[in-house]
């Protein structure tokens, strides 16, 4: 079965999805169908894990949506914090 | 309800909910599913499962080990830190609480009823975390002294 279409049974399955929500997935999904299915065929000739990755990352921005992307963001140094190993 | 999100590496909100904690420790994932809900948890992982992808499950993201709540760029990481609420049955007597929930928020929201529970030690550990993999509780600690 597609990917589409799997998601869509599991919404469909899922017991205590509230309506809105429930028609939300759905109609995200049914919108993506053609790319989510043309996602699932490229990861079965996919050659390695990041490109699985890459393929599992461009699926779940289809179904949740996304942000948006600066490289190398800043908050990258800002937010950095060590542990116990890897003091600050 | 509010369904999860998705984010990519370089995204403005990528690296606030992915610091990088240690060299190794926090591994920087391909992308960042923020998970809301339960049914979020399931269609990421069927997501995942369906295109045969690494993926690795953070609450809090305590566990310092490499790969243990993170995934190197070759994988997906499943954030359940928005996942953190507590509320309790009208009695008080059954608690439901997030994955992502942190135990001195959990500590918190259970003293306010003069309750509480064998939970981490310390308390910036996520809930879903210790109770899969273990750790050092608190109410253990004192029977043991």
């Amino acid at each position: 079965m597609a990917l589409s279409q799997n998601l869509l049974a599991v919404i469909e399955a899922y017991p205590s999805l509230d309506s809105n929500t429930r028609k939300t997935f759905q109609e995200t999904i049914t919108a993506n169908t053609a790319s989510l299915d043309d996602l699932y065929l490229q990861s079965t000739a996919a050659e390695n894990l990041a490109s699985r990755a890459s393929i599992a990352c461009a699926a779940a921005q289809l179904v949740f949506g996304t942000s948006i992307v600066i490289p190398g963001s800043s908050n990258y140094t800002a937010e950095k914090h060590g542990n116990w190993f890897d003091p600050p | 309800m509010e369904i999860g999100s998705t984010l990519l590496r370089g995204n403005v909100c990528f690296n606030k909910i992915n610091p990088l904690r240690s060299s190794d420790c926090w591994l920087p994932a391909a992308c960042i599913i923020k998970a809301r809900s339960a049914m979020d948890v399931a269609l990421a992982l069927l997501i995942v499962t369906t295109v045969h992808a690494n993926f690795a499950v953070r609450s809090a993201g305590h566990n310092a080990n490499s790969g243990f709540s993170s995934v190197g760029q070759q994988g997906v990481l499943l954030d359940l830190g928005e996942m953190n609420q507590i509320t309790f049955n009208e009695d008080n007597s059954q608690a439901f609480i997030g994955p992502g929930s942190t135990w001195d928020e959990v500590y918190g929201a259970l003293e306010a009823i003069n309750l509480t529970v064998a939970g981490g030690r310390s308390g910036g550990v996520g809930v879903g975390g210790l109770i899969l993999g273990g750790s050092l509780q608190s109410l253990f600690y004192c029977s043991f002294h």
